[in-house]
């Protein structure tokens, strides 16, 4: 919960005014977030995930995302503090656009996703998913 | 580099450089070395694993003021002061830095898994026994003059032993 908070706190300084971000404690809870948002109709405009998650990981998370064909289309960033683990390879190889490595920087997240939003979802509203 | 062509005390300043960019990157603090002796009163740890060709094992441990100080710099408020909070703090700060240290270890390490943080609200028990260690080492850091200590154990395969040598 740490580290969805620091995620959610550098978001709104890298200037997204986001109008909500959901929080998830592992994969499991991601999908059922997903499938929720999906429900009512709600916009996800980015998914952060972290790839050591207990329950299951980041990328199981994605590859059952994919498979349930939830958020399709999503921008999603792993975030890992092991940048030498093969599986950060399977979770792009799975649909993520962009990778995070911890320890980081306010900067590191801004740029990485700047890059991945829509100038629509720069703006102010933009919601965000956040995982750890 | 490969993990074994690193001396011990390459591998000491490649652990305090992981910790101090920790610190630099997440709490924009710095963290100073205090030595090889285990900071005192410790109230909670953090220990990842590292399992598959090299085994190892991280431990953190932290006296509860201490780790109550780094959650509240983590989140930047003061209202970081329950417990799973502290303990979710805690646990970060092993898997940021048994990530780091990962990294160092050379291509074989990283085929193998680096575990989820298991926290105890004591000292966790040695995973990686003694006897069967190629490296062992302890640091103790401070940041805004708290102590708490780092200590790195790997049992790697035969072939890939160095002469093992430890600081404690």
């Amino acid at each position: 919960m740490v580290m969805r908070r620091i995620l959610e706190s550098a978001l709104r300084q890298s200037g997204l005014d986001l109008a909500e971000a959901l929080h998830a404690a592992n994969g499991m809870e991601g999908l059922a977030a997903l499938e929720n948002s999906a429900a009512k109709d709600l916009q996800i405009d980015l998914i952060l995930c972290d790839m050591h998650m207990p329950v299951l990981n980041g990328l199981d998370f994605l590859l059952e995302k994919q498979r349930r064909n939830l958020a399709p289309g999503v921008p999603v960033v792993v975030i890992t503090a092991d940048a030498s683990d093969p599986q950060v390879l399977d979770a792009v190889a799975a649909g993520a656009q962009g990778t995070i490595s911890k320890p980081f920087t306010l900067e590191r997240i801004k740029t990485c996703v700047a890059s991945l939003l829509p100038p629509v979802a720069r703006a102010p509203s933009a919601t965000g998913d956040v995982h750890e | 580099m490969k993990a074994r062509d690193c001396t011990q005390d390459q591998r000491i300043w490649q652990i305090d450089d992981i910790v101090a960019d920790v610190f630099q990157m997440m709490l924009r603090q710095s963290c100073e070395v205090l030595g090889d002796a285990a900071a005192s009163g410790i109230g909670i740890s953090a220990m990842v694993l590292l399992s598959g060709p090299i085994e190892a094992q991280c431990l953190v441990e932290f006296p509860h003021a201490t780790a109550k100080k780094l959650a509240s710099a983590l989140l930047g408020s003061e209202d970081a002061a329950e417990d799973a909070m502290i303990e979710d703090a805690v646990g970060e700060l092993c898997n940021m830095i048994a990530g780091g240290w990962k990294s160092t270890l050379g291509a074989t390490a990283s085929a193998s898994d680096l575990s989820v943080p298991a926290i105890s609200r004591s000292r966790a028990p040695d995973r990686i026994p003694l006897n069967g260690c190629s490296l062992r080492m302890r640091r103790t850091y401070a940041f805004d003059n708290s102590p708490f200590t780092v200590s790195l154990a790997i049992r790697e395969p035969l072939g890939n032993r160095s002469s093992a040598r430890s600081t404690k």
